[in-house]
């Protein structure tokens, strides 16, 4: 028997096109395999996930910002894609700046009408290396700056402490 | 010879097409039943909601403000979308933030201009991370700045309250 017949056919069986639709088709069951099932799964079963506590300080903001976070809100990255946790407090202060006085002197100035937003976030991820995973794929460590959205509000923060929950 | 044409060509579909066409039915089928299981929904929430919300929106210092009114429906600048109806204005002094140069401190100064606040209802797709209006699903939050047009004016301010569910 030819491999390929004269009608094309591999072993007078399959033709070239059935070989090409089985192979697309193999594709994509595996694709939809690893989207929906597979990755899941690896993830539950690597490393478990880690309680992280962190602090995010939202400079110079007014009362409708204060008011529009509260403890239990849950808090995402900017384009919504990622849980970041939930807060769990709410801590305000009147906002301040250094600044300077008309002779040159270096102040804690005072800011009227704003505030400093102390948020107290809880989350879940993982912590590798003294580096720390919101959600497994956010990295966030001190000192670091990005924006953030609630369900109600959009604001930018610092962290200013994280440590494992 | 002859008779085995004739077979050939009477046969619509080999045995490979047949097991192609059951694994496509099969991938379809289990697609469905996903969809209808409902884990297509966002992992943490029960699904969207829709409702009317009420946001409002803070305009300072415009030079024409008599043309706005209750019931003005009103379109965001970007993409032209509905973003709701006035239902309410407030009208307060317009206040400005300004550096007392001897101390530093930054104080709220008030002027003769004008400040408003539209408070707008929209119809809203409601989840656990974004309150979106339905028709350009524009996420309403507090600090997001927002242009729009209502009928023969322009304005953009910042939003200050999106009303909690």
């Amino acid at each position: 028997m030819k491999v390929i017949d004269k009608n094309g056919r591999l072993f007078g069986k399959i033709s070239f096109i059935d070989i090409i639709v089985i192979i697309v088709v193999i594709l994509l069951a595996a694709g939809i395999y690893l989207r929906f099932f597979a990755l899941e799964t690896t993830a539950s079963v690597g490393q478990p996930s880690s309680g992280i506590s962190y602090e995010l300080k939202v400079p110079g903001v007014r009362s409708f910002t204060v008011d529009a976070v509260k403890p239990g809100d849950k808090i995402f990255s900017t384009d919504g894609s990622i849980e970041m946790g939930t807060i769990t407090g709410v801590r305000t202060e009147p906002a301040t700046y250094w600044g300077f006085t008309l002779d040159g002197t270096a102040a804690k100035c005072q800011i009227e009408g704003k505030y400093d937003l102390f948020l107290t976030v809880d989350a879940e991820g993982l912590i590798t290396n003294n580096r720390f995973y919101i959600s497994r794929v956010a990295e966030l460590e001190s000192n670091f700056s990005q924006p953030f959205v609630t369900k109600y509000a959009s604001f930018t923060g610092t962290v200013t402490e994280i440590n494992p929950a | 010879m002859e008779n085995s044409n004739v077979k050939e060509k009477r046969r619509l579909l080999t045995a490979f097409d047949i097991v192609i066409i059951a694994v496509v039915v099969v991938l379809a089928a289990a697609f469905l039943i996903w969809k209808a299981s409902g884990k297509d929904a966002s992992p943490i929430s029960g699904g969207p909601v829709t409702e009317n919300v009420t946001y409002t929106l803070e305009l300072n210092n415009l030079p024409d403000t008599e043309d706005i009114a209750v019931g003005d429906k009103l379109v965001e600048t970007v993409k032209n979308t509905e973003v709701g109806t006035i239902v309410a204005i407030d009208r307060l002094p317009y206040v400005v933030w300004n550096t007392n140069l001897e101390t530093g401190d930054v104080v709220m100064t008030e002027t003769e201009l004008e400040t408003l606040h539209l408070h707008i209802e929209v119809p809203c797709t409601v989840t656990e991370s974004s309150v979106s209006t339905q028709a350009g699903e524009y996420a309403l939050r507090v600090g997001r700045y927002l242009g729009i047009y209502g009928p023969g004016y322009y304005g953009a301010g910042y939003i200050i309250a999106v009303e909690r569910s």
